[in-house]
C-alpha cells in the first residue's frame, strides 16, 4: 500500500514539473512561432509536427546513402563522402521545419520519369502514399479524373503566379479553376545540332554562326536533313522516333476540329490538306530521301545516344537538356570538341506560312488531392522554397560550392537559365552570357517570348486526353512512314478509330464556347503571326471550322 | 476411439493450418482481384474520387471501340504463330533429340535453359532487330541479301515478336523431362511388332505425351492470349497498331487513358474469351491416356 502511495505521489510530482499540456494539445488552432516551438520538449516537437508533407527524392529531395558502409551512420558517409548535395538537401528540410513548426518534411523515393510512372501515381493515391507534388501529366484528362488539388485560391495569393510561361498556367486551368503550378525548368521542345557538320556543309544562320536559321521551315530541315545525310560515312541527317513527326504537322493544323454536324464537341479533321501533306512528307524524308533514322523499337534516350555516337546530325531534345548537357559533359565528342562548339540548339522549324508551333512549357507539378488544407498550403510553400526561395538558393551555393572544389562549372547555371521565377538574390559567380554559346541564349530567348495559344478548355470545352490523341497520332505517322497505305484512307482509318474513342463526347453550351474560342484562337494569329492569318487561318476557318 | 477421433481432428487442424496462409494469398491476390475487377467493370473509376456505377457503358465503350478489333486480331495472330513455332515444333525437337546420346541431351537442356531469362533475351533481341546496327541484318547484307525492317516492318514485325520464344527453349525442356520418363519396353515392344521411328512416335510417344501436351496447351494458350511484355519492350504496340496486344491495350487504358471502368470491361471480355477457348480445348482434347 505504502508503495503505491509512493508512486502516485511520485507521479504528481512528475506531473506537475512537465510542460502544461495546452502549450501544444489544449489549443489546437493555436500556431507556435518558431521561437516557441524551440522550448518544446523532444516529445511535445514531435507532436506538434503534424502536417506531413512527402517530397519525392528527384524533385525536391534528397535521400541519404541507403547503406552507411564502412562508416558509422549514412550521415558520415555523406559528410566524408563529400556528397554535399544530400547534407544541403538535409538542411533544406530542417530550415523548412523550423520555419514552419507544424510541418513534418519527409524525403521519399518516387520516380517520375519511367514509363510506370502513371501506374505508380495511381497506386500511391489510391492507398494514400503518394508525394504531395507530383508531374502532372497528360493534361486536361488527368484533372478531369480529380488527380490533382485545386490550388486557385493559393495561386491568387501569389506575388510569382504571373511569372509562370503563360503555356503553362494555361495548360493547368480547367473552368476558371487552377490546378498546376509551373515547374522550374522552362522549356520547348528545340533542334539539337552538329555545328561542326553544318559548318563544313557551308550552312549558316542569320548570325553567320553554323546552324539553321532561327525562321527556318520544314521544307528547310527536309533540304538540310538530306544535304548532312552520308550513307558512307553512317550519318544520318535527322534520328528519333516516329512521334516526332508529328510536329510536322503542328504548325497550324488541329488533329480535331469542331464537328460541322453539331453531334459531338470534335471530329477528326480527315479533309485538311495540310495534314495529308505532313504526312506524305514524313514518308519521303524516311523512305526517299533516306535522310532520317527512325524506328519503332528505339527509345528517346537510345536516340540520344546515336546523336552522341555521331550517326546523326540532328535531334529533336526538350531545351534545358542542351545547357545541361553542355555543362555536364564539356567534353563528350572529345578533348578536341568542346561541347559547345560542337552542338548547337535551334527553335523547331515553322510552317511554310511562319507560324511556329514553339510554345513554352514547364514540366506541370500537381498536388495530392488528398491532402489536407494545412498540407497542401505546407507543400505549396515548399515548390516556391525549392522553386527561388530560400532552399533554391542554398542549392546554387551547393553547386558552385561543388564545382569550384571539383575545379568544373557549375550545372546550376544550367537550371538558372531555365528557370521561370525570379530568385531572391543574385548568386551566380558570372552572368549567364559569359557561360553559355550565344546559340542557347538566343533559343532561350524565343521560347521565352513565344506566346501561348488558348486552350479549348479555357472555354468550358472538354478535349481529348493529350497522350491518348498523342497516341493516336503517332500511330498513324508511324503506319503512313513503314506502309503504302493510301495516305487519304489513313486519315479516313485514324478518323474512324479517333472519332469513336477520344472524341466521342459532347458538352453543354458547345456551340457558344467554340465560337468564343475560335474567335481567340484568330485574334492570338492576327496579333502573333499575321502572315498565318490571312494566308492560312482565315481561309480554313470558314472551310473546316463550322461552328454548329 | 476419442483418441483416433483427436488424432484426425488434429490432422485436420493441422492441415487447414498449413494450408491457410496459402488459400489466403490465393484469394487476395488471385481471386479477390477477379471479383473486384467485375466491380470495376461496370463503374466509372476515378483514383481518387468515389466511382460511378455505369452500367454496360463501359462494355458498350469496349464493343464500339474499332482498337478491340484490331487488337483481338492481332493477339490471335500472335498466339497463332507462337502457339506454332514454340508450342508445336519443340515436340518434335523433342523427339528427335530423344534418338541422341544421354550427354547429349543433358547438354541441350543446359543450353537451352541459359537463356530462359526472357527479359534480358527480349532486350538482347531488340538489338539484333536493329536495322541498322543488328546482327540479323549483318548477315543478310554478308551473303548478299537485301537488309529487312524487322519490327519496322507491319508484315513482319509480329512474327520477330514470337521467333525469341523459339530460341527460349521452355516447353522443350518440359517435353524432354515429360519423354524420358517414357518406359523403354514399350519402345521395344513397338519394335518387337516391327514398327519403324515414326509408327513408334505416332502410336509411344505422342499418346504417352498427351497430359503434358494437353496442360502446355492450356498454359501457352493463356499465356500468349494475355502477352504484353513483348511488345511493350520490343516495339512499344508500333508501327501503327500492328504489334498492339489486347493485354497491352488494357495497360495503356488504364495506365495511359487513366479509363480504368473500360479497362477492366475489356480485361473481363478476355478473360471470358479466354475461358471459352480453353473450356472448347478441355472438351475436343482429352489428356487421359486412355482415350
Amino acid at each position: 500500500m505504502r508503495t503505491l502511495l509512493l508512486l502516485i505521489a511520485t507521479g504528481m510530482l512528475l506531473a506537475g514539473c512537465s510542460r502544461p499540456k495546452s502549450a501544444v494539445g489544449s489549443a489546437p488552432g493555436k500556431e507556435l512561432t518558431p521561437e516557441q516551438y524551440q522550448l518544446l520538449s523532444d516529445k511535445d516537437k514531435i507532436a506538434y509536427k503534424n502536417v506531413l508533407i512527402r517530397v519525392p527524392e528527384t524533385w525536391g529531395g534528397a535521400l541519404l546513402p541507403p547503406h552507411k558502409g564502412p562508416y558509422d551512420s549514412t550521415i558520415d558517409k555523406a559528410v566524408h563522402g563529400g556528397d554535399i548535395r544530400t547534407l544541403m538537401g538535409l538542411y533544406n528540410q530542417a530550415l523548412f521545419e523550423l520555419r514552419h513548426p507544424r510541418v513534418k518534411v519527409e524525403y521519399i523515393p518516387f520516380d517520375m520519369w519511367s514509363p510506370t510512372f502513371p501506374s505508380v501515381l495511381a497506386v500511391a493515391i489510391s492507398s494514400n502514399r503518394a508525394p504531395s507534388y507530383y508531374i502532372a501529366r497528360d493534361l486536361p484528362a488527368t484533372i478531369e479524373k480529380g488527380m490533382y488539388a485545386d490550388l486557385t485560391d493559393l495561386m491568387k495569393q501569389w506575388d510569382q503566379y504571373l511569372l509562370q510561361p503563360e503555356g503553362s498556367r494555361r495548360q493547368g486551368t480547367v473552368n476558371g479553376r487552377i490546378y498546376t503550378l509551373a515547374g522550374n525548368e522552362l522549356g520547348a521542345e528545340v533542334i539539337r545540332f552538329r555545328k561542326d557538320w553544318f559548318k563544313e556543309a557551308g550552312i549558316f544562320n542569320e548570325y553567320g554562326e553554323p546552324g539553321p536559321r532561327t525562321d527556318w521551315t520544314w521544307d528547310d530541315f527536309r533540304a538540310i536533313a538530306k544535304k548532312l545525310s552520308d550513307p558512307s560515312r553512317k550519318r544520318y541527317g535527322y534520328c528519333g522516333e516516329m512521334g516526332d513527326f508529328k510536329s510536322t504537322g503542328g504548325t497550324g493544323v488541329d488533329y480535331y476540329i469542331p464537328d460541322p454536324a453539331g453531334k459531338k464537341t470534335w471530329v477528326f479533321n480527315q479533309d485538311d490538306p495540310l495534314i495529308l501533306q505532313a504526312l506524305q512528307r514524313s514518308r519521303d524524308i524516311v523512305n526517299k530521301d533516306k535522310s532520317v533514322n527512325t524506328s519503332v523499337s528505339t527509345t528517346w534516350y537510345e536516340w540520344h545516344q546515336e546523336f552522341d555516337a555521331g550517326h546523326a546530325a540532328m535531334i529533336q531534345s526538350f531545351a534545358p537538356h542542351v545547357p545541361n548537357e553542355f555543362l555536364r559533359s564539356p567534353r563528350k565528342f572529345g578533348e578536341d570538341k568542346p561541347y559547345g562548339d560542337t552542338v548547337g540548339m535551334a527553335p523547331l522549324p515553322r510552317g511554310s506560312s511562319g507560324l511556329s508551333g514553339m510554345e513554352a512549357i514547364t514540366n506541370p507539378v500537381g498536388f495530392d488531392p488528398t491532402l489536407s488544407k494545412e498540407q497542401l498550403a505546407a507543400a505549396f510553400e515548399w515548390c516556391k522554397d525549392w522553386f527561388y526561395g530560400d532552399a533554391f538558393a542554398n542549392r546554387v551555393r551547393q553547386a558552385n560550392a561543388d564545382a569550384r572544389a571539383k575545379g568544373n562549372v557549375s550545372t546550376v547555371y544550367s537550371e538558372v537559365l531555365a528557370l521561370p521565377y525570379k530568385p531572391n538574390e543574385q548568386m551566380l559567380d558570372k552572368p549567364l552570357a559569359e557561360v553559355f554559346p550565344k546559340d542557347y541564349l538566343r533559343t532561350y530567348n524565343i521560347i521565352r517570348k513565344s506566346p501561348a495559344k488558348p486552350l479549348p478548355r479555357e472555354f468550358g470545352l472538354k478535349e481529348p486526353g493529350k497522350r491518348d490523341m498523342d497516341r493516336a497520332m503517332i500511330a498513324m505517322y508511324a503506319e503512313a512512314i513503314t506502309t503504302q497505305i493510301d495516305l487519304k484512307a489513313l486519315l479516313a482509318k485514324t478518323a474512324n478509330l479517333v472519332n469513336a474513342t477520344q472524341l466521342n463526347f459532347r458538352g453543354k453550351d458547345d456551340a457558344a464556347n467554340m465560337q468564343r474560342y475560335l474567335d481567340a484562337r484568330s485574334e492570338y494569329y492576327r496579333k502573333n503571326y499575321p502572315r498565318f492569318f490571312s494566308t492560312a487561318w482565315q481561309p480554313r476557318l470558314t472551310k473546316f471550322y463550322v461552328v454548329r | 476411439m476419442a483418441a483416433a477421433v483427436s488424432g484426425i481432428g488434429y490432422k485436420r487442424a493441422a492441415a487447414w493450418a498449413f494450408s491457410a496462409p496459402a488459400i489466403l494469398c490465393q484469394f487476395f491476390f488471385g481471386w479477390f482481384p477477379v471479383l473486384f475487377a467485375f466491380y470495376v467493370g461496370f463503374q466509372r473509376y476515378y483514383f481518387v474520387k468515389q466511382p460511378e456505377f455505369v452500367g454496360l457503358r463501359n462494355l458498350q465503350s469496349v464493343a464500339a471501340d474499332p482498337l478491340t478489333v484490331t487488337v483481338f486480331q492481332n493477339t490471335i495472330y500472335y498466339s497463332i504463330l507462337s502457339i506454332g513455332l514454340t508450342f508445336i515444333v519443340p515436340i518434335f525437337v523433342s523427339i528427335l533429340l530423344m534418338e541422341m546420346s544421354r550427354k547429349t541431351i543433358r547438354w541441350m537442356m543446359l543450353l537451352w535453359f541459359i537463356p530462359v531469362a526472357s527479359t534480358a533475351g527480349i532486350a538482347i533481341w531488340k538489338y539484333l532487330y536493329n536495322p541498322q546496327l543488328g546482327l540479323l541484318n549483318g548477315i543478310l547484307k554478308g551473303i548478299g541479301l537485301p537488309a529487312l525492317k524487322w519490327l519496322d516492318d507491319p508484315a513482319l514485325a509480329m512474327l520477330c515478336l514470337v521467333l525469341p520464344g523459339l530460341i527460349l527453349f521452355g516447353p522443350g525442356l518440359i517435353y524432354i523431362a515429360a519423354l524420358q520418363n517414357v518406359p523403354e519396353e514399350l519402345y521395344e515392344a513397338a519394335e518387337l511388332e516391327g514398327a519403324g521411328f515414326l509408327r513408334k512416335v505416332r502410336t509411344v510417344t505422342l499418346p504417352r505425351l498427351r497430359p503434358v501436351i494437353a496442360m502446355m496447351l492450356i498454359f501457352s494458350i493463356i499465356g500468349s492470349m494475355q502477352v504484353f511484355e513483348l511488345p511493350f519492350i520490343m516495339t512499344g504496340g508500333g508501327p501503327g497498331y500492328a504489334t498492339t496486344t489486347v493485354v497491352m491495350y488494357i495497360y495503356n487504358l488504364a495506365f495511359l487513358s487513366y479509363d480504368l471502368g473500360k479497362a477492366t470491361a475489356l480485361a473481363i471480355v478476355l478473360f471470358f474469351v479466354i475461358m471459352t477457348i480453353i473450356v472448347l480445348q478441355r472438351k475436343f482434347f482429352r489428356e487421359d491416356l486412355d482415350t
